[in-house]
């Protein structure tokens, strides 16, 4: 702790002040969730009232079934769910595998193939997208094409297209590698001294050790698919293929919003981001932490 | 004296090691392969062509960049783009840089203001986006209310033409703020106790403290707060869509934004890649000038 | 088996050039405990881990058992390393880092039980096997390291500064510890250390190494007594040898070496045998090498011709350090501190004081090579009737 010479009052004026500040700050923060909150269980009328209401007179609670009765949220939310759970278990596996062998492995080529991910880290969604939308729309014997790849719409409109554009994600396998870093390096040279397999090193040893770590990454993909607007705008097109973020850009688009049935919607879709974070915020945090003190 | 062997090609142990390497690294390295640099080459190349999607892409060379440099609508969305990155990182930096030091001076319930501040972050910009088209609502939203409390008459705020842009920047910093005070509080961290002490005995002022002692350690923090920053808000886009639309009229539409319409509304394929390459060359020099120039400082330090 | 381990001309350059082995031959007996010792980065730990299979061997051959092991994957070399900071798996516990090799090599789980109970008897962690690393003692992490490698009865065991990471108390019952179940297992052992003390106390033999190159392969005594060079002076011993450069000059049979304010003249056997090892050095410049055991101290105000062959120098003594049993003063004779260890406590010379330094009786001098470091000879200072004489000696053997 700091030693403070100030005189007392002085000490807590400024604490006061400081947390004053800090207060006020936060009330702006979180001014929008409450906003969202209090639509969400308002009636129509209140939606417009003025003065505005600062809490619904009778909490409107069935707003949130009649979502699922009056749009076709509950099918978004069913998509979003498979395309963020598949992704964020492919990704896991996949820079789990890439970041322990970038870590503790010695191979022909490591050095510039990180690079090369490294280098990925620079290129933007929107660079690749409209590529990807032509790839995806010409992907031979899927969706009516033929073998070279014309006649329909590809694999468009499916999962696979919402999937496979979040596989390739530099930040989940440069996090990895740093994680990886962070755990012992001789236990590989134990494990190779034991007769471990050089793949069993990595699934009995250091994968059970990374468990946090892929956590942490799990959680972060799993919010950026979740929270993911411009791949689900540009790869699907029927309302049965919508995903939560498009579901309700669709929503606000309408002619006459139906606000309060969209605040509910907005808040389930926030319901299990904000638990997770909850729950893995100490661990969330430092990944981002990380990123930024090695970056 | 002996003899002095030439040492292997290769640091690997056994071939096992470096067999096995290869293999783990493979499916990411196929992934990226596909997903990300095919892509880039292939957007390389379709800006080289005019495409609608129905016809073969027809090879045109430079003809898109020429015709981009002499489009008044993408210059704008260019100009758009820039104020809203400048408008929103600057600001946000400062914002930021200042709730991590209050953060920092290790007051209780610090956990839990690093929990609100990063709230914004959690949530989607679709979904904060309606909040905010809620509370900007000029005919019924709150924060014309709060306004009239003060006597100012009511705010077109989004659907004004002047006022969409600056909206949306003020927007923009309420959500960046999470996300750099996190950055800011793990680079404070960094700041040896030690230093600060030292400081406080020489009886140096919290301003000789803060130029002296705290900003040179949080320099590189500091640039990558704001690298990281430029790159992502250049690609602004959900944000607008959900607020604007890019309107009113084109007062809010970025490059992203006017490259997915030319793409997905227009169907000119070659001209939208034009205009994302064009971006993306811009986010890359702009991101190194700023390493360069952030390297120099250090260099003269 | 003739040969447990042998390393014929085994060198090691990593990328970058660092030449970290150079030429290494060293064989190793079945059943031996041999050590490899000297200072860090002399190479030692990497002729351990080219053994184990850890790093590749740029030229050369490893033999384990009379197999040339080059390109042996590490677990099929029939050999076991305890690594300096144990390597425990952490997430497991005693029993299943202990039972990690045996699953590995595909052993039946009704076997596996067993063995893992039996290694544990013996080194006495019975009552410790559902435990994780984290909840056990860093002797008890030990034990769990090197149950892990003898579970596999490993022709031979490779330990790596295994002591280091123990307590100063630990380290001592552990030494002993060690060499037991060594003996108990009957397999060979390599060991690797920087600690003099425990390279003479657990050594059957001593590999003394420098710089990436072996100066000397013995028993702890030859290392001790007939140091090969300069190099394994400094390394074995402690107090460590005193090491005075000077110029020899032969004179008939005698030989008398001149340094810095001191001069020794040796006559006799002794004298003739230093004047042959001195044929042909060109400029005569040599290393005179004395272990503080083999001096004395002498109160003198008196010039160092009074006290006759036996008389070394005179110095200032610098300190006078009580071990306890002993004390160990420090001299200076010109530029250089000259180390005495005595057992009497009652020499007399107090700090400051003016005194002699003389060669005790039964005395051993080493004679060096000072631009290669290599031995020339060696004589000791020995009784007979007519008083003492020098007499040259090349072995261990006792005096």
């Amino acid at each position: 702790m700091n030693v403070d010479y100030s005189s007392p009052v002085m000490r807590l004026t400024r604490r006061g002040l400081l947390y004053l500040a800090l207060i006020g700050m936060s009330a702006i923060i979180l001014a929008p969730f409450y906003i969202v909150l209090v639509l969400a269980l308002s009636r129509s009328a209140e939606v417009f009232a003025w003065p505005p209401v600062w809490w619904p007179a009778v909490p409107q609670w069935q707003n949130f079934l009649e979502v699922f009765e009056v749009t076709a949220f509950g099918r978004a939310m069913w998509n979003t769910f498979v395309v963020a759970s598949i992704s964020t278990i492919g990704i896991v596996i996949i820079d789990g595998l890439a970041g322990y062998a970038f870590a503790k492995m010695r191979f022909p080529g490591r050095t510039t193939m990180f690079m090369l991910i490294l280098a990925t880290l620079m290129v933007p969604v929107h660079v690749t997208i409209i590529p990807l939308f032509i790839m995806f729309r010409s992907f031979p014997l899927a969706g009516g094409n033929d073998i070279f790849g014309s006649g329909g719409f590809g694999i468009l409109n499916t999962y696979p297209s919402l999937i496979l554009p979040f596989l390739a994600t530099a930040y989940g396998t440069y996090l990895m590698r740093e994680f990886m870093k962070m755990l012992p390096d001789n236990l590989v040279e134990a494990a190779r001294m034991d007769g471990a397999h050089e793949f069993a090193i990595f699934w009995k040893i250091y994968l059970p050790l990374a468990r946090p770590a892929l956590a942490v990454i799990a959680m972060f993909n799993f919010t950026a698919v979740w929270n993911e607007f411009l791949v689900p705008l540009v790869m699907t097109s029927t309302a049965d293929m919508r995903v939560i973020q498009t579901a309700l850009a669709d929503f606000a688009d309408q002619e006459t919003v139906r606000w309060t049935l969209l605040m509910a919607a907005v808040l389930i879709s926030l319901i299990p981001l904000v638990l997770m974070f909850i729950v893995g915020q100490k661990h969330l945090i430092r990944g981002v932490a990380l990123s930024g003190t090695k970056g | 004296m002996k003899r002095s062997p030439r040492p292997f090609r290769g640091d690997w142990v056994t071939p096992d090691e470096a067999r096995w390497g290869l293999i783990l690294v493979l499916p990411v390295m196929a992934l990226f392969l596909a997903l990300k640099i095919a892509p880039l080459f292939y957007a390389g190349y379709l800006s080289l062509t005019q495409y609608s999607l129905l016809q073969p892409p027809r090879f045109i060379g430079f003809d898109n960049y020429v015709r981009l440099f002499n489009d008044t609508r993408a210059l704008n969305a260019f100009g758009v783009t820039l104020i809203y990155t400048a408008g929103t990182v600057i600001p946000a930096t400062i914002l930021s840089l200042s709730v991590a030091l209050m953060l920092n001076s290790a007051l209780r319930g610090m956990g839990f203001f690093r929990t609100v501040f990063y709230m914004p972050q959690v949530a989607s910009w679709v979904a904060i986006g309606v909040a905010w088209l809620y509370i900007m609502n000029p005919a019924f939203g709150p924060f014309n209310y709060m306004l009239a409390q003060f006597g100012i008459e009511r705010q077109g705020f989004l659907n004004d033409g002047t006022q969409a842009l600056p909206t949306l920047i003020g927007i923009g910093i309420w959500r960046q703020l999470g996300y750099s005070v996190v950055i800011f509080l793990a680079g404070l961290q960094g700041i040896p106790k030690h230093l600060l002490e030292a400081a406080m005995m020489d009886g140096a002022s919290w301003w000789r403290t803060f130029r002296q002692v705290i900003l040179p350690v949080i320099m590189p923090t500091t640039m990558f707060v704001v690298v990281t920053a430029v790159i992502f808000n250049l690609q602004v886009f959900d944000q607008v869509v959900v607020l604007t639309g890019g309107g009113p009229g084109r007062a809010t539409t970025t490059a992203v934004l006017f490259s997915y319409n030319q793409a997905f509304v227009s169907f000119s394929m070659g001209y939208a890649a034009a205009v994302a390459v064009v971006l993306f060359l811009a986010i890359m020099g702009l991101s190194l000038l700023l390493l360069t120039w952030s390297g120099q400082l250090k260099g003269r330090r | 088996m003739t040969v447990a381990v042998e390393t014929k001309d085994v060198w090691k350059t990593y990328p970058g050039g660092v030449r970290a082995v150079r030429g290494a031959d060293i064989r190793i007996e079945p059943g031996e405990l041999m050590v490899l010792v000297g200072p860090s980065g002399c190479g030692k730990t990497t002729i351990l881990r080219m053994i184990a299979g850890l790093e590749r061997i740029t030229a050369g051959e490893i033999l384990v058992g009379d197999r040339v092991v080059n390109k042996v994957a590490p677990s099929k070399r029939g050999v076991a390393l305890v690594f300096q900071n144990f390597a425990l798996y952490p997430h497991k516990t005693a029993a299943e880092n202990i039972a990690f090799p045996l699953e590995s090599a595909g052993v039946p789980k009704s076997e596996i039980q067993p063995r893992v109970a039996a290694v544990a008897e013996m080194l006495e962690l019975t009552t410790q096997l559902d435990r994780r690393p984290g909840e056990l003692s860093g002797g008890q992490q030990q034990r769990v390291a090197l149950g892990r490698a003898i579970v596999r009865n490993p022709s031979v065991l490779l330990l790596d500064e295994p002591l280091s990471n123990l307590d100063a108390r630990l380290r001592v019952v552990m030494r002993t510890e060690l060499k037991r179940i060594q003996r108990a297992i009957g397999s060979t052992a390599v060991y690797v250390t920087h600690d003099q003390v425990e390279a003479m106390t657990m050594g059957d033999r001593i590999v003394v190494m420098n710089d990436g190159v072996v100066d000397q392969i013995g028993t702890p005594q030859e290392v001790y007594l007939t140091p090969a060079s300069v190099a394994v002076a400094k390394t074995i011993g402690s107090p460590a040898m005193n090491l005075l450069a000077g110029v020899a000059s032969a004179t008939g049979g005698a030989v008398r070496i001149e340094g810095d304010e001191w001069a020794l003249e040796l006559d006799g056997d002794g004298g003739a045998h230093v004047a042959r090892s001195l044929e042909g050095l060109a400029g005569a410049r040599v290393v005179l090498g004395v272990r503080p055991v083999d001096l004395d101290l002498r109160a003198s105000a008196a010039p160092r011709d009074e006290g006759g062959p036996a008389v070394l120098a005179s110095g200032t003594c610098l300190t006078a350090e009580p071990l306890g049993s002993e004390t160990l003063y420090n001299v200076t004779v010109a530029k250089e501190l000259v180390r005495v260890l005595r057992y009497e406590t009652h020499v007399g010379i107090r700090e400051g004081e003016r005194a002699s330094v003389a060669l005790a009786p039964g005395a051993r001098l080493h004679v060096f090579d000072e631009t290669s470091g290599k031995r020339l000879a060696g004589v000791a200072l020995q009784a007979d009737g007519m008083g003492a004489r020098w007499r040259p000696y090349e072995n261990a053997d006792p005096l």
